[in-house]
């Protein structure tokens, strides 16, 4: 009924009080939040509750929503300082390591296993894994603002300029984060061309 | 040719279900409070002060009030402006007569008899026969001294004085010539005298000339 139905009326059919309206939101963008989440902050976890409270903050902001803004400019908005706020917390305590286990528990695994693997041959899958720990290391390795203009654009394929709304900063600053994120990643995958080549 | 994105190879992860159902729950609560808004309380007020029990009582309470102020404070009440003012309790006949007469207020001011000439009286009962210079109204000459008078008494004995007023009156011709003849002011008697004996000869004859004091001045 509402899966052809934009973002922005269903946001404003929430208002509302049409539950259904904030069933599909929920549907459309958890899954794409929920990544950017955890490849900004690398830890299942936490992304976990992050996901958690930026659909909180969603619908105890609904009132407010006008619909001249865009929806997903709001959402990961929310979710971009949610991020933001986590990751300073966490640099007070202490510096994760890439290789520390995630948690205390004994089936936590180390961050590079945030990558999930799928069903392929043992050494293609060694080939892979090998590849996405390499990048979920360098992903890292960016810095925060780097790190936040590559995720939106690479991963979430957004426009400049919504970039640019949800960080707060002009266009061509994100424009020269990107530029510069992309040289950083491709010095530290050059080594792995070949084998990214070979990977599917 | 654009470059290959190695990592656009990197598989995106199904997010985790726990969470969902506290999350659905919350949205059902402010669904149901963003479709039946609070309306503001100054809003609320405002709507049962329109209903119409309330504006009727509102009405009946304000007659009531006024009734009360105006009843508490009549003297307060403003007369029309054809209406002399009012005057202190002590002095209800002037208040009568001024009223029957259309004449000037009674309530004149001290000042006022100075500036005025010295009345040019005489008898009442000859008023409509006299000329008209000397058809000083009574009335208003009594007011003129009762005023006059009252100027330097209390309020409470304003009523007498104004009845010898209007006693005055009547003897007030010889008087004022019989007054000027004891202080052995001969000229201001006989002009007085003249003055009683052109208006009305036969009151001449018969007063004047058989009062004692007049007799040494004529």
């Amino acid at each position: 009924m509402f899966n052809d139905t934009a973002d922005e009326d269903l946001m404003v059919m929430y208002q509302k009080g049409e539950v259904r309206a904030f069933e599909v939101l929920l549907s459309r963008h958890r899954k794409p939040v929920y990544n950017f989440i955890l490849r900004f902050v690398g830890d299942r976890e936490t992304a976990e509750d992050l996901l958690q409270e930026a659909f909180m903050r969603v619908i105890k902001g609904a009132e407010a929503y006008k619909r001249q803004a865009k929806f997903t400019t709001w959402l990961y908005t929310i979710a971009r300082n949610l991020c933001v706020d986590q990751t300073r917390r966490r640099k007070h305590r202490k510096h994760a390591s890439l290789d520390a286990p995630m948690d205390a528990g004994e089936e936590s695994g180390t961050l590079m296993d945030v990558i999930p693997g799928s069903e392929m041959a043992s050494d293609r899958k060694s080939v892979n894994k090998q590849l996405h720990e390499q990048m979920q290391r360098a992903i890292a390795a960016l810095s925060e603002d780097q790190r936040e203009v590559f995720l939106m654009r690479e991963f979430l394929d957004m426009p400049f300029k919504q970039i640019a709304d949800v960080v707060g900063v002009p266009e061509n600053t994100v424009k020269s984060r990107m530029r510069y994120a992309l040289e950083k990643l491709r010095l530290e995958l050059d080594e792995y061309k070949d084998l990214a080549k070979a990977a599917p | 040719m654009t470059e290959p994105k190695p990592w656009m190879s990197l598989p995106d992860e199904e997010p985790p279900e726990r969470g969902l159902a506290e999350l659905m729950a919350a949205a059902r609560m402010k669904a149901e409070v963003m479709a039946n808004p609070r309306r503001g309380a100054w809003r609320r007020l405002f709507d049962v002060l329109r209903r119409p029990p309330v504006l009727a009582l509102a009405t009946i309470v304000v007659l009531l009030g006024g009734v009360i102020v105006v009843g508490k404070h009549p003297d307060r009440i403003v007369a029309p402006s054809d209406q002399p003012v009012a005057t202190p309790p002590g002095a209800p006949e002037i208040r009568s007569e001024s009223k029957a007469n259309d004449v000037a207020p009674p309530a004149v001011p001290p000042s006022v008899p100075a500036t005025v000439p010295p009345p040019r009286v005489t008898a009442p009962k000859h008023l409509s026969k006299s000329p008209p210079v000397m058809q000083a109204a009574p009335e208003l000459d009594s007011a003129f001294e009762g005023a006059d008078e009252a100027a330097v008494q209390a309020p409470g004995q304003k009523g007498a004085v104004e009845k010898g007023a209007a006693q005055k009156v009547v003897a007030d011709p010889l008087a004022r010539c019989r007054a000027a003849a004891n202080r052995k002011d001969c000229a201001g008697a006989k002009a007085c005298a003249h003055e009683v004996e052109k208006a009305d000869p036969s009151y001449y004859r018969a007063n004047a000339t058989q009062d004692a004091a007049l007799k040494s001045c004529l």
